[in-house]
């Protein structure tokens, strides 16, 4: 991932340029106390949620170090861009996972072989960051999680398609998530809430399985499911990614296919 | 899952300033903000009512009314179930915009939504600039359900969101959709043609 710390070669010149005195991100994000660790470390963000203090040294802290002035690095680009969004959207805001979305969408165009694609980067990915949220916006509401157009929802028919296609794997599972589950049950003492993966469920059923696949049901009930995902989310490269949502994006059926990827994976 | 019987989704629009937070603010909250600054993007508030022992979760999105914000709005009215179109009694440039946002509504929306005219401020009745008449009127030759209110005297303001949910619920099961199919289907809206505003060159 080399490639969001590098420069990009159309940075907003509006903003570097030293004349005008905008309050930039940079200085926002460091007076509030590292904002940009969330909104763009993308796998410490996720690893995060499942065991932090690893993630402190899988990620050094000079990996998102700032460009000298006058140029941006394409992670700024980004941020820029979720930072709006968050902006344009209050109802929606910021909520971890979109960042894994809008990544390959920024990769595919301001890596176009077409100077001109790479100049309208931002914009465009700002542009198509923005329809693809329409369409699954649910599923990043958290008062809509449990609804019937929200994400538990999702991951209950991805389990009852698991099911129907594989149904020994299916009582395993949900053999071992139950177990996990009273064993969190009883050492809470059955009354602490249980820690929030949901936003990995999120990118993982949103339009991104390869990030993060298949976290089935991890949602509310385990932690030991969190860390196949990990895995999975490692084995997925780039390439892949993006090889998979263009077959997700051409699904008439918007999303159905999904599912069927995330059943697949965990078979 | 949760424990509720319907859940819709309603969308205010209407130009600029003519009171659309506040009427989701003195539903959801029971308040009259005075001063409220324009809308930025689009922001949402939930309340849960009850009709005929039925619980209804009503998702209200509340969008900018000004023309900067419309790509971002529009975005909003496709998985809409209901649309509350707002204007401002006392203003009658807001009234003559009526068209436009049909416009968008025809464009963008779901083919089956429920719209419902709405004009606002009618605590201002000495500014009146529209005739109660001519907006019935309106609304009707366009098949619209019409009401006037007024968030800060808290007319009407509950009975607009109840109506429209009582309407939603017909329709839902005039449709004997059950709960699972009332929200639009994504890809069900028209098609949006994205090329208008860029072009390849």
């Amino acid at each position: 991932m080399a490639f969001f710390q590098r420069p990009t070669e159309y940075p907003c010149q509006l903003i570097l340029d030293p004349q005008n005195d905008y309050e930039t991100l940079r200085r926002r994000v460091e007076q509030t106390t590292l904002k940009a660790q969330t909104v763009n470390r993308n796998r410490s963000g996720v690893t995060n949620v499942s065991s932090p203090g690893k993630s402190l040294n899988l990620y050094p802290s000079n990996e998102y170090e700032v460009l000298p002035n006058g140029s941006e690095a394409h992670w700024e680009v980004v941020e820029r861009i979720l930072f709006i969004y968050a902006k344009l959207n209050p109802g929606i805001a910021y909520v971890q996972g979109m960042n894994e979305i809008v990544g390959p969408i920024y990769y595919t165009f301001a890596t176009d072989p077409s100077s001109q694609w790479k100049e309208h980067a931002e914009a465009d990915t700002f542009f198509c960051f923005t329809n693809l949220m329409s369409e699954n916006r649910d599923n990043f509401i958290k008062s809509l999680d449990d609804s019937q157009c929200g994400i538990t929802c999702k991951m209950e028919s991805v389990y009852s398609m698991l099911k129907e296609k594989d149904l020994e794997l299916h009582l395993k599972l949900v053999k071992t998530l139950w177990v996990s589950f009273q064993d969190r049950e009883e050492m809470s003492g059955g009354a602490q809430p249980l820690p929030p993966v949901f936003p990995l469920l999120r990118s993982g059923v949103q339009a991104d399985p390869p990030a993060e696949p298949v976290l089935p049901g991890v949602g509310q009930r385990s932690a030991s499911e969190s860390i196949l995902s990990c895995k999975l989310h490692q084995e997925f490269l780039l390439p892949d990614v993006i090889r998979i949502w263009d077959t997700l994006f051409s699904d008439k059926d918007r999303f159905h296919f999904l599912l069927l990827v995330c059943c697949a994976m965990l078979m | 899952m949760e424990d509720y019987d319907y859940l819709f989704k309603i969308v205010l629009i209407g130009n600029a300033g003519v009171g659309k937070t506040c009427l989701v603010r003195r539903f959801t909250q029971g308040l009259f903000p005075p001063g409220q600054g324009a809308t930025i993007g689009v922001d949402f508030m939930i309340k849960t009512v009850e009709i005929n022992g039925e619980k209804v979760k009503l998702q209200i999105w509340d969008t900018a009314g000004q023309e900067r914000f419309r790509s971002i709005t529009q975005s909003y009215y496709r998985s809409a179930n209901a649309l509350i179109l707002t204007y401002d009694i006392t203003c009658e440039d807001s009234f003559r915009c009526l068209p436009e946002w049909l416009k968008e509504i025809e464009q963008y929306a779901n083919n089956q939504v429920v719209t419902i005219l709405v004009g606002n401020k009618i605590d201002l009745a000495d500014k009146r600039e529209v005739l109660r008449q001519r907006a019935e009127d309106f609304a009707q030759a366009q098949s619209m359900l019409y009401l006037e209110t007024s968030a800060k005297e808290s007319d009407n303001v509950e009975k607009l969101f109840l109506d429209l949910a009582c309407e939603l619920i017909r329709e839902a099961k005039q449709n004997k959709l059950d709960n699972n199919d009332t929200a639009p289907m994504p890809g069900e809206g028209k098609t949006i043609s994205y090329l208008n505003c860029c072009s390849l060159n």
